[in-house]
């Protein structure tokens, strides 16, 4: 398994959402290079690198390009959080997640005024405050498939 | 000659004694001069202005003020936020619920700015 950890809350532009910026862009399209398309890909990000809600910022302005370097692998798991909030994802090989947050609930898109601290009854805080485990299980379904063409 | 010395003397007193009136009024009207700059400032009532932050939102949006103002952030949301020009002209620490940043603006202009932490906020000082 190759795990990659990325970095898109850092030099944000004004009127943007999450940005992973050309350096960073560079350096993972090597990063992958050359490995063998079987291998299990697991990217980590803090804000979602696919698009959830852009007026909340809720998304990566340069994501496309990075989800077009891992295209090629058969099992692609991207992580995510920022949204305070369990968001599910499955774009042909590539199933995106995001988890809770252990500190405060934050609204569904465009259900609320603003993505601010969502208020809920005392008696419901724990339900929506939580951690995400992530467990490798080998079982029938779980097999990177990757089709390459005699052409290459 | 002791009459000349004499009335050289008297004189000598009258224009000290001239001397030591006008000054004190003299420096009363420069004071007078000088005061009157700030008076005016006062009368604008703009030399300080606000803007508030709640709600993931700059309000108002756009603000626009004359030159030498005072602006003050204030952060009312719960989360924490940031004002930065995007310009590099201010930069606000990370403001925390309350917290509060100033700039004085002494040139004329636009000033676009956000929150660097949520980019998606934006506002605009007018200076004018």
């Amino acid at each position: 398994m190759h795990f990659v950890g990325l970095v898109n809350v850092a030099n944000l532009k004004a009127g943007g959402m999450g940005s992973l910026g050309h350096e960073q862009l560079e350096w993972l399209e090597d990063d992958l290079k050359g490995r063998s398309a079987s291998t299990p890909i697991v990217l980590y990000a803090h804000i979602p690198l696919w698009t959830i809600y852009p007026d909340w910022g809720w998304g990566t302005d340069d994501s496309e390009q990075a989800l077009s370097y891992v295209k090629r692998f058969g099992s692609v798991t991207v992580l995510n959080g920022h949204i305070h909030q369990i968001m599910q994802k499955i774009e042909g090989k590539v199933s995106f997640h995001t988890a809770m947050s252990t500190a405060f609930p934050q609204p569904a898109p465009g259900t609320a005024p603003s993505a601010g601290p969502m208020k809920v009854p005392a008696e419901q805080l724990q339900q929506v405050l939580g951690i995400t485990d992530v467990n490798y299980v080998v079982s029938g379904s779980s097999l990177a498939i990757v089709d390459s063409s005699l052409g290459g | 000659m002791k009459s000349i010395t004499k009335g050289i003397n008297k004189m000598t007193k009258q224009s000290i004694w001239v001397a030591s009136l006008a000054t004190p009024a003299m420096i009363a009207v420069l004071l007078l001069l000088l005061g009157s700059p700030s008076v005016r400032a006062n009368d604008h009532s703009a030399a300080n202005a606000t803007v508030k932050i709640d709600n993931f939102v700059f309000g108002p949006q756009t603000l626009t003020v004359p030159v030498g103002t005072t602006v003050t952030w204030t952060n009312s949301d719960d989360i924490p936020h940031t004002s930065v020009s995007t310009d590099g002209v201010f930069k606000s620490k990370v403001l925390d619920t309350d917290e509060k940043f100033s700039y004085t603006f002494t040139k004329a202009g636009t000033y676009p700015y956000y929150c660097t932490i949520h980019p998606k906020m934006t506002g605009k000082v007018v200076v004018q």
